[in-house]
């Protein structure tokens, strides 16, 4: 029997729209930045596996911590994510078709799906609590399935299934229990047995709490729910949860007269429009629009650039990490500090400093000491100076606070490596090979045996040159002290020097500059590079002008016509910032000056 | 008595070659007989091991296709292992019948490789078994190396007669706050205390027989609340030291290094709820820390070091190992006396913990400071309380940390913590001391999975032998911490409170900054 055109152009549409789904969160969100946010920790093995079993939701974050090691590629997580879309599509429909036998209309059915990506798009959002958001949904619809038993016994079944979405799902026990409720209640009404299905929650709870898992009383509600108090506030969540309980109070809704009067009105309307390919139209139309909205709102961009950022300077490419802050301006500061270190790493940290935002001054060198939110990645500038005791701790701190990351294993691997600490490297080793990183362990304990891992890693060759061998008390309340110590104890470190510089100019401290001066053409400078020729060229002004006056034939014409533009510029407006702000910015936002005098920077 | 005399040796040793012929699994002939013995992980060999422990599964560091392993004593019961696998795991009853059959025997690890065509046999690998057992319980927290943040950690109780170990306390249900410094009074777990630091559930935690109470030890006196803890025998108080740590960081080599600005000697009376102290262990001029009771009470042992001027000093911060008496009824102290002096031995004496018969004092001794978890330096010392005479443990010090370390409540078991395997994660070794002293070589806690710790990444703190299982139940532990209600104890009025947050020359005046 011949289908007819309506299905099949519904199920075009469907296989359309999850094409599109698939590309869109492929390169729109981009699963990799998901993985770069989250850093999934999973290890094969009975030893990981088995404390999932000892909590409830430990073995859908045990599915989710194992899936979400595939977001490292684009392809693989944007499947996933699909995959998991579709599901939800599926059920809905289900859901759906089951309140609504004769429900034809597709529209519906995409809601959920479109709520999904939103979730996602935030890019904390752990993918284990969209499985167990799934899986309750699934549970729901086998219970509305023996919808057809006696009530006493649709408790049981109730009480079974609580209990397997409770141990699965954690929190998303109250979800199942919500939806059942309010079915029981409003479609079934059984009164009783809604309110008995709502009262067995905290006593599941309470039971497990007290007697069987070692958990919080928060875990032991709320475990894997999207609204604990870490988990920052986003409206995509609430939507989605609300989705179905909101279907369902519709459909309760629709037994009332007013209710029936709108909808047989809009359905009235509805049905007028002719022929039905327009209606089908408006239907994709609107479901488009609705898309693109979500599109556009639930996509944290800001956190997204910084993320891409991040990815690129994880991988060391250096040039896509300076495209992608020249096109998005970036302002977080863990973006800025990237920035610089590959500003360094394509040779262009000293005289392109300004040209790009330094809102955070010298902790967009070396991050702050409480910054904590990214331990691993504070750890990079001090591998790469050499300061290899605070990359050992800043690599351990990452284990402490965001789990045994593949990346924070393979840091160690590489300190402990710098610091000759074999039988470290080899456990971590080891660990690594209970991973996805099982071939970079196995690659790398075969450079290690045959000794040539120096020869043939020109990276590790760079780190094994800075390693600081000067001892000194760490004051990371200082990081410029401490450079200064390991430029001092390593004098061509380069690196040390020119972040040295950098922080010394980022703080005004023009005098040490002057100090060191002569050591740029140690490392290669045939010329002063140009912020620190505006530096000094200011400073000489400022302290002392008939000094300036004698040598200003050492500085380059361009500085000097450049200062006497950005000074006119200052002095035209009575020094009133706020009115020339932007023009400044525009001429001279590259330069020193504008630098010095929109934070303010005292010169000493 | 657990050295064998020669003529049982040497009819051991027949019996042992019988077996190897007669034995049900024997690798096919010819087996080439290798000279040496073959090499296992971990290294149980040459080991003293208490009867009462569960098997010593290891794994066969040799190539091979096929192993066959016999466990073998002097009066039966032989286990055989035939594995396709190095990994040998050794039958639980077949082990614990063997070593009950064989008290003060030897054990034999007769273990055969075969290697494509033939069968290598090598040296019989001997370990002793000791007449006497150990505590049949060890408590410990399980956390990652730390270095100023905490993560996730866990106190968890382990069945040393089995595999099974479970969680007393698990940071993840109270807030991720840090859980630390368990002791128990006379390896009894009915009394035991602990703190919690951080959150809501921050306080000491006292469990007692017939009930658990939180108490709020910071008060007027001391920089801080209560930290190094320790019973007195009578279980009726416990001392502790209140310090104020600081943390800090080198560029090379060890990167952490802790010390105390101060830190006093506290008293705390169960029975009345107050806190006293005595300028003899709270000595504005001192640094005293790590207190340890003397097992018949009347006398408490701890570490004192003189105050220092500044940070940059912290090599020089050398601790002596003195004892002060104590007259339980009056609570009278006596005079201070120096066991050992760190200007004799030019190291710092640390975590005094005394056999429960009294003869000896277990101690670590490392080259400066107070902190041997972070210490390379840091090795075991053993002294006989009777003679004072000290000296290494070299039988088990290796040129890693050798830390914490409790005894067995029959004296004749230590456990310790080493990072000897690989300078980062510490793991739990055992000890025999004979009736003379002698230490034995130790053997690592044996876990099911021979390779456990070839590839775990957390680290072991602070181990306590007891003598069962800790039976209160751990929502009974999270109710007592998460009453908001902590008992506040009450500074004992006589005692002077000195200012604090300073530091102080060597006649205790403060040095201006």
């Amino acid at each position: 029997m011949e289908k007819p055109s309506g299905f099949r152009f519904s199920l075009f549409g469907s296989f359309a729209f999850f094409l599109l789904f698939y590309i869109v969160v492929w390169i729109q969100i981009g699963p990799n930045l998901i993985y770069q946010c989250q850093q999934p920790v999973f290890f094969f093995g009975a030893r990981f596996f088995r404390p999932f079993l000892e909590y409830p939701g430990g073995l859908v974050e045990y599915a989710g911590a194992f899936l979400s090691q595939f977001f490292v590629h684009n392809w693989a997580g944007a499947l996933i994510i699909t995959f998991l879309a579709f599901i939800l599509y599926a059920e809905t429909r289900l859901i759906l078709r089951f309140f609504h036998p004769s429900h034809t209309s597709r529209f519906y059915d995409f809601l959920p799906s479109l709520l999904l990506f939103s979730v996602h798009g935030r890019y904390f959002h752990p993918l284990a609590v969209s499985l167990a958001f799934i899986f309750t949904i699934g549970v729901f619809i086998l219970y509305l399935r023996l919808s057809g038993l006696r009530p006493w016994l649709r408790f049981i079944i109730f009480s079974i299934l609580c209990i397997i979405v409770y141990y699965h799902a954690g929190g998303h026990f109250l979800l199942f229990a919500t939806l059942c409720a309010l079915y029981e209640i409003l479609k079934m009404r059984q009164f009783v047995l809604g309110i008995t299905v709502i009262l067995l929650t905290p006593i599941l709870s309470t039971v497990a709490y007290r007697s069987l898992f070692v958990i919080s009383r928060q875990d032991a509600f709320a475990r894997l729910l999207p609204f604990e108090h870490n988990y920052p506030f986003a409206p995509g969540p609430y939507l989605l949860y609300g989705f179905f309980p909101f279907l369902i109070l519709v459909i309760f809704l629709s037994r009332f007269q007013a209710w029936r009067k709108i909808s047989s009105f809009l359905a009235g309307v509805y049905a007028g429009i002719k022929p039905s390919w327009i209606k089908r139209s408006i239907q994709w139309l609107v479901l488009a629009l609705i898309a693109v909205l979500i599109l556009l709102l639930s996509v944290d961009n800001r956190r997204k650039t910084t993320l891409k950022i991040s990815h690129y300077a994880y991988e060391k490419d250096w040039q896509h990490v300076l495209d992608v802050a020249a096109d998005q301006n970036p302002t977080y500061i863990l973006a800025q500090y990237h920035v610089n270190r590959a500003l360094y790493h394509t040779g262009r940290l000293s005289s392109d400093l300004f040209s790009y935002p330094q809102d955070w001054g010298v902790n967009g060198l070396i991050l702050p000491l409480a910054f904590n939110t990214a331990p691993l990645e504070k750890s990079d500038i001090f591998l790469e100076l050499g300061h290899i005791n605070e990359a050992l701790r800043w690599s351990h701190e990452a284990l402490t606070i965001k789990g045994d990351t593949p990346r924070a294993l393979q840091r160690l691997v590489i300190v402990n490596l710098l610091k000759n600490e074999i039988p470290a490297v080899q456990k971590y080793l080891n660990v690594l090979k209970k991973t996805f990183y099982r071939k970079w362990a196995e690659n790398m304990e075969k450079l290690i045996t045959s000794g040539t891992l120096s020869e043939k890693d020109p990276w590790f060759r760079f780190l094994k040159s800075q390693v600081n061998q000067t001892d000194f008390f760490i004051r990371a309340d200082k990081p410029l002290n401490d450079i200064e110590t390991i430029f001092k104890g390593n004098p061509s470190n380069k690196m040390a020097f020119e972040y040295l510089m950098a922080g010394y100019l980022l703080t005004g401290q023009i005098s040490e500059i002057k100090k060191q001066m002569n050591r740029f053409s140690d490392f290669g400078y045939t010329t002063l590079p140009r912020p620190y020729e505006e530096a000094l060229f200011v400073y000489m002004m400022q302290k002392d002008p008939e000094a300036l006056k004698s040598s200003i034939k050492q500085f380059s014409r361009q500085t000097v016509i450049r200062f006497k533009g950005f000074s006119n510029l200052m002095t035209s407006q009575g020094q009133n910032m706020t009115r020339i702000q932007n023009q400044l910015k525009h001429q001279y936002g590259d330069t020193f000056w504008y630098y010095m005098v929109s934070k303010k920077i005292t010169l000493q | 008595m657990i050295h064998m005399k020669k003529y049982g040796q040497t009819v051991f040793i027949f019996l042992v070659l019988i077996v190897s012929v007669v034995g049900r699994e024997a690798p096919e002939n010819p087996a080439r007989e290798s000279d040496r013995s073959a090499v296992i992980y971990p290294d149980y060999s040459g080991c003293v091991i208490p009867p009462n422990i569960a098997p010593l599964n290891f794994s066969v560091q040799e190539p091979g296709i096929q192993y066959h392993v016999q466990v073998i004593s002097e009066n039966g019961g032989i286990v055989d292992i035939n594995s396709r696998k190095p990994e040998i795991n050794i039958p639980m009853k077949s082990w614990k019948r063997l070593l009950e059959s064989n008290r003060g025997c030897d054990l034999v690890f007769r273990i055969a490789v075969r290697q494509t065509d033939h069968w290598i046999q090598f040296q019989p690998i001997v370990n002793q078994i000791a007449e006497e057992p150990i505590d049949p319980f060890l408590v410990y927290r399980l956390l990652q190396p730390m270095y100023f943040y905490w993560g996730e950690m866990g106190l968890y109780q382990r069945d040393l007669e089995t595999f099974e170990e479970r969680p007393v306390l698990l940071s993840r249900a109270i807030d991720k706050s840090c859980m630390n410094c368990h002791v128990f009074c006379k390896q009894d777990p009915e009394k035991m205390m602990f703190h919690i630091r951080g959150g809501r559930a921050s306080g000491t935690l006292l469990v007692l027989p017939d009930h658990i109470q939180k108490i709020n030890t910071k008060t007027d006196f001391g920089p801080s609340a209560a930290v190094y803890p320790v019973w007195h025998p009578n279980g009726k108080m416990l001392t502790f030291s209140v310090n104020k740590l600081r943390q800090f960081f080198h560029a090379v080599g060890e990167c952490r290094e802790v010390v105390d600005h101060t830190s006093d000697l506290i008293v705390y009376q169960i029975d009345s709820n107050t806190i006293t102290t005595s300028p003899k262990i709270a000595s504005p001029s001192k640094l005293e820390t790590f207190p340890e009771w003397s097992p018949d009470g009347r006398y408490l042992y701890f570490c004192s070091a003189d105050t220092f001027h500044s940070i940059e000093d912290y090599e020089n911060i050398r601790y002596d190992l003195v004892r002060i008496s104590y007259d339980t009824k009056t609570g009278a102290w006596g005079n201070l006396e120096t066991v050992l002096s760190s200007e004799k031995t030019g190291r710092s004496a640390l975590l005094p913990r005394i056999s429960p018969d009294g003869r000896y004092i277990l101690f670590c001794m490392a080259d400066h400071g107070n902190f041997p978890a972070f210490m390379k330096s840091s090795d075991l010392y053993i002294m006989n309380l009777k003679n004072r005479k000290y000296r290494p443990l070299d039988i088990l010090n290796s040129e890693n940390t050798e830390g914490y370390h409790a005894w067995s409540s029959n004296s004749r078991w230590f456990v310790y913590a080493s990072k000897k395997q690989d300078n980062l994660c510490a793991r739990l070794y055992f000890s025999y001391v004979d009736s003379t002293g002698r230490v034995a070589k130790p053997f690592i806690l044996p876990q099911k999975e021979s390779d456990y710790y070839k590839d775990y990444l957390k680290t072991y703190n602070l181990p306590e032998l007891i003598r069962s299982s800790i039976k209160i139940s751990t929502y009974d532990i999270l109710n007592a911490a998460n009453n908001p209600h902590a008992l506040q104890a009450v500074l004992d009025p006589d005692v002077n409170i000195p200012e604090y947050g300073q530091e102080r020359d060597n006649h205790g005046q403060i040095v201006p900054h």
